[in-house]
């Protein structure tokens, strides 16, 4: 396959070469990832779907430089992650990486912008007041930015969480299954809010989910099984999506 | 469900680290305080047992002189050596001799006496009896004293000063110092000294002239012949010399005295410790208790489970509780080990006779059982708490921590602490010093009741300047007001150490304030010559006339004091000159302040009491101390000529008579200070050195200006205040564990949030400077509260005392700002680890970990 000596592409927000992950040792070792290349185009929403097991999760958080690669590289803009101190990855995720989890994703002690603010705060930087105003805007919850995350609903602490990872304007946003908590209304809310955050604010967004029609938002989407990438479908929707996935099964 | 509460203890032990510590210092402290006095008892039971062995009945007056009152146990009086005589003409005696024994004391090469009876062991003087079986010591270099000029030594005092048999050394008694060669040294049977005690030994006649007096002893000693039992003895001895002022004790008898004597004096010693060990238990108790709440909040799921499918309440409680027994049985008797390590450093300050530690089973039950309750009673709550988990909840996300919000707490803990207030100012307004320590208790229990609803504005307040550290500091601060009665419980274990440290450093400020008040108000004179034995050698009359004739030096005025029973009552009396008044800032509301013959000027306190006026007259006997008879000058009747009111040093008792009074009724009089004044108040530096010149042959004499004798105070509480800081030290360390442990059980608590915060960017540094931060907050949390009970005590207590001398309050400013100062640092030390561990740990594993 590729060489791990190659220079990542320049229009990818982040990219993986030869990523290789494997957990465990001799007898009980389970590849998780299995050498992946894949290249996370800058400006777009991409899905990243898969059976349970299939290494979605492991590829994103290594992407991400939350979880370490046995073999392989990863780029995040020109920075290799896995050169990086564990200061410097920090540093990285402030300043370069959004998040956004399943679930529990605001500190319940901090108000609702304070939340949004955290990773800017943290750096010790002033916020790009217009960028941020936009962002917020775009939450559509100024009404609610006074209040803890515990005084709001599920799918409003998921928009501030969308909007957290986009306060600092990273290169790129990593949601690890950002709707599975939620009910379907809300759930759409948020990925409309995804879809607009790429659109209108020029922003890139990885997403890893095992629900066919979030990924039918994306402009992107990657089938994982068993670790390697088996197939990427552009412009797709829900039915298609479906249909995919069900050839796994059969498979 | 046994099994479930050892499961949980192994999976948690890490968890209850704290507990166990809180515990085994609690025991270790009283253990080692019990210990060592079971040990200083056996030691001094050894020796009067050995010191008595052959001793088989004791001859003694039945009179004792003074010591009515809590702190001396008075003289006894002595007995004619006539008694000796008639002693040995009767039946069954074998051997007799008399002894004598007072206060005497060595001085060292660099000119220095030997030992201190105001703050150590007593430096006595006694007679070298011929009499083996009655001898206490036997010679271990050298012989037994034959010549006046020829002393023996205990072996503890040669050893410390290092003399030699043959050397000449200078030793103080009640006339002054002289010259001595030296014959032997003695151990005190198989100890080099009598409990630290320093001895010198003279033959009879030459200890009769120099401590006692010609012709008497202070009690006489007999050994039966062999077949004579020591009841038969003492019968035998009733006859022939008791009766009319004379009593006879069986050896037996005299051993068992002068053991529970000494049993006595050890338990003030015990109380004392015991007092810091309690408080040390106390903290904690608030340590235990708040671990095993957080403990049972955190396993409120694996609780819930438990009691669906099946567990009663009581099983619940009862896992808990065994958790509980086994740290506190543990930790006791880790605890326990520790104590004898105490038991063996407190030994070494006390000089403690050899024969290592005493340990007895009802120290070792005592101990032991104090920290097991301790533990159980700390974690009954919580325990409590567990069993009304309800099954239910075994199905919620998280528990959430309600607690602290009670309406009904707070109302009570207002009040409470209202009341606590309004005792305090009341008592010390009224002088009540009781209803100010109930204040103290009230206001105390108040802010135990109050914390909870206390910690989250303490925290925001406290918190403020934090704002400036960012969002680090902000979590921080919003952290300690996560869990109000969590922050508090961890608080308030603070609060007591630092509370009473305060309290200390308050009266100990307010002491010294008080005094500089006194000297500077008080006292006219400049400089005052102290005897230093407090009494037992004062200066001979003369060194106040040979002050008084220096130049420059334009009076001298002596006081003394002795005991006396006026008009029936036991009391005591002091004589001066008419300058006192001047010199001390005495004030004559009433009379004549001439003390004349046969004149007496009392104090206010004394009129107001006794109804007296001037004109009236009043009995005074001073008390004859070799016979301990009365003596006394015009027919012992004085009529009240004035009424005088102590100045702001105090006043000179009750009753103040003239010189030549005092003198015809006691013997022997002494100066116990001369008071002096110069014409010139700036000479002070070029006349002492010739007063120090005419005192110098009283080697524990003292010259000392108004600003050496501040000193001499400071040197003298400094060495108590640091005792007692010492002593509370552990309390702290015990509270600063307690902040540890609270900081690292919420940590757990929080490993997801961590998690986030690490993944959206907060670095390493960050995250351990918002724990570090959160923990100073609960540390100066606790210290504020403390400062407030502690300093809130002082002025009550310092008012209330306010006619008692105590007339300047004062806070120590700076030392209590280095408490808060200790506060932040503590803060910072008790989040080390838990700190350093959160920042560890790997983000990924955090933020799912459930």
């Amino acid at each position: 396959m590729t060489s791990p000596g190659i220079e990542q592409v320049l229009d990818t927000a982040a990219n993986a070469v030869g990523a290789t992950k494997v957990y465990g040792r001799g007898d009980t070792a389970v590849v998780a990832l299995d050498d992946v290349t894949v290249a996370m185009p800058t400006g777009r929403l991409t899905a990243v779907m898969g059976p349970s097991g299939s290494g979605k999760s492991t590829l994103m958080h290594c992407m991400a430089g939350l979880d370490s690669l046995t073999s392989g590289k990863v780029y995040v803009g020109d920075s290799e992650l896995t050169e990086l101190s564990d200061k410097e990855l920090t540093q990285l995720r402030r300043d370069r990486i959004g998040f956004v989890f399943q679930s529990f994703n605001l500190v319940p002690t901090l108000t609702a912008s304070e939340n949004i603010t955290l990773p800017i705060d943290l750096a010790g930087k002033k916020p790009d007041k217009g960028w941020l105003d936009g962002v917020i805007a775009a939450t559509g919850l100024e009404p609610r930015l006074g209040h803890r995350p515990s005084e709001l609903s599920g799918g409003q602490q998921q928009r501030v969480a969308v909007a957290r990872a986009l306060a600092s304007r990273p290169a790129i946003i990593f949601a690890d299954e950002p709707t599975g908590n939620l009910d379907s209304r809300s759930g759409n809310e948020i990925l409309e809010f995804m879809r607009r955050a790429v659109r209108d604010l020029q922003q890139t967004i990885v997403m890893v989910t095992h629900d066919p029609s979030a990924a039918g938002y994306a402009d992107t989407v990657l089938f994982l099984n068993d670790g390697r990438i088996v197939d990427e479908m552009e412009d797709p929707t829900a039915e298609r999506v479906l249909d995919r996935l069900k050839r796994f099964g059969e498979a | 469900m046994r099994r479930v509460a050892l499961r949980g203890l192994i999976d948690h032990k890490g968890r209850l680290v704290a507990t166990f510590l809180a515990v085994a210092l609690g025991v270790a402290f009283m253990g080692g305080v019990l210990t060592l006095t079971d040990t200083m008892n056996r030691a001094f039971d050894d020796l009067f047992g050995d010191v008595y062995r052959d001793t088989d009945a004791v001859v003694r007056s039945s009179e004792t002189i003074g010591g009515s009152d809590a702190f001396s146990s008075g003289t006894r009086a002595q007995v004619d050596e006539s008694v000796l005589a008639e002693v040995q003409d009767t039946e069954g005696v074998e051997a007799a001799d008399g002894s004598i024994q007072s206060y005497a004391r060595i001085i060292d090469k660099d000119g220095e006496a030997v030992g201190d009876p105001a703050f150590g062991a007593p430096t006595f003087g006694a007679n070298w009896t011929d009499v083996d079986e009655l001898n206490p010591f036997e010679i271990a270099d050298g012989r037994a004293p034959e010549a006046p000029d020829e002393i023996v030594i205990d072996k503890a005092s040669a050893d410390s000063t290092g003399y030699q048999v043959g050397d000449s050394v200078p030793v103080q008694a009640r006339d002054g110092v002289d010259d001595y060669t030296l014959a032997g040294i003695a151990t005190f049977g198989t100890a080099d000294s009598p409990g630290g005690a320093s001895y010198v030994l003279w033959d009879t006649a030459t200890a009769q002239r120099l401590i006692g007096e010609s012709g008497r002893f202070n009690s006489v000693s007999v050994v039966a012949d062999d077949g004579v039992s020591q009841q038969q003895l003492a019968d035998d001895l009733r006859s022939s010399v008791g009766g009319d002022g004379i009593e006879v004790l069986t050896g037996q008898e005299i051993t068992e005295e002068t053991q529970s004597d000494i049993a006595q004096s050890l338990s003030f010693i015990t109380s004392f410790f015991l007092v810091f060990a309690a408080i040390a238990i106390t903290v904690g108790t608030f340590v235990i208790y708040n671990s095993f709440s957080i403990i049972v909040a955190q396993r409120t799921r694996e609780m819930a489970l438990l009691r669906a499918i099946g567990a009663s309440r009581k099983q619940v409680r009862r896992a808990v509780l065994t958790e509980a027994a086994i740290v506190g049985a543990v930790g006791s008797a880790v605890g326990f080990v520790l104590g004898l390590g105490v038991a063996t450093l407190l030994g070494s300050f006390l000089d403690l006779p050899d024969g290592g530690l005493a340990i007895l089973p009802t120290s070792v039950a005592t101990a032991l059982l104090t920290g097991l309750f301790v533990t159980l009673a700390s974690a009954f709550v919580p325990a409590r708490r567990a069993s009304k988990v309800p099954p239910l909840a075994a199905m919620r996300e998280v528990a959430v921590d309600d607690s602290g919000r009670s309406r009904v707490r707070l109302v009570i803990g207002l009040l409470v602490t209202a009341v606590g207030v309004v005792g305090v100012v009341s008592g010390a307004a009224d002088s009540e010093i009781r209803t100010v320590g109930l204040g103290i208790a009230a206001a105390f229990v108040g802010l135990l009741l109050l914390g909870p609803a206390l910690a989250r504005p303490v925290s925001t307040v406290l918190g403020a300047p934090l704002r400036l550290l960012g969002v680090t500091g902000s979590l921080a601060r919003e952290n300690v007001g996560r869990n109000p009665k969590r922050t508090s419980a961890t608080a308030q274990a603070l609060m007591i150490g630092v509370g009473i440290v305060a309290f200390f450093l308050v009266i100990n400020a307010s002491i010294r304030a008080s005094i500089d008040k006194a000297l500077d108000d008080g006292f006219a004179g400049d400089f005052v010559v102290d005897s230093g034995t407090f009494g037992v050698v004062g200066l001979p009359p003369d060194v106040a006339r040979q002050i008084a004739e220096v130049p420059d030096v334009a009076s001298a005025t002596p006081v003394r004091f002795a005991p006396a029973v006026v008009d029936g009552d036991e009391s005591g009396v002091a004589a001066s000159t008419s300058d006192v008044f001047g010199l001390l800032d005495l004030d004559v509301l009433e009379g004549s302040d001439a003390l004349g013959p046969g004149e007496t000027v009392i104090s206010r306190d004394k009129a107001d009491d006794t109804g007296l006026a001037v004109g009236d007259t009043v009995d005074i006997e001073t008390v004859d101390q070799l016979s301990g008879g009365v003596a006394c000058a015009h027919d012992c009747t004085y009529t009240v000529a004035g009424i005088y009111d102590g100045g702001a040093g105090g006043d000179l008792g009750a009753w103040l008579i003239g010189l030549d009074d005092y003198d015809a009724a006691v013997p022997n009089a002494t100066d116990a200070q001369v008071f002096v004044q110069l014409d010139d108040p700036s000479d002070i530096d070029r006349v002492k050195p010739e007063i120090e010149s005419i005192v110098d042959p009283f080697v524990t004499a003292e010259v000392q200006s108004v600003d050496d004798y501040k000193d001499t105070i400071s040197s003298t509480l400094d060495p108590i205040l640091i005792l007692i800081l010492v002593l509370l030290g552990l309390s702290i360390v015990i509270a600063a564990l307690g902040i540890a442990n609270t900081v690292a059980l919420s940590i757990i608590e929080r490993t997801r949030e961590i998690g986030l915060l690490r993944a959206v960017g907060m670095s390493r540094r960050q995250l351990r400077s918002a724990i570090r931060w959160e923990s100073v907050i609960i540390a100066v949390f606790g210290t504020a509260l403390g400062l407030a009970v502690g300093v809130l005590g002082g002025w009550g207590l310092v008012t209330a005392l306010g006619e008692e001398g105590f007339n300047v309050f004062q806070v120590p400013f700076a030392w209590l700002a280095g408490l808060v100062l200790l506060a932040v640092l503590l803060g910072v030390l008790a989040a080390l680890g838990p700190a350093w561990r959160a920042s560890r740990r790997d983000v990924l594993q955090a933020i799912s970990t459930e």
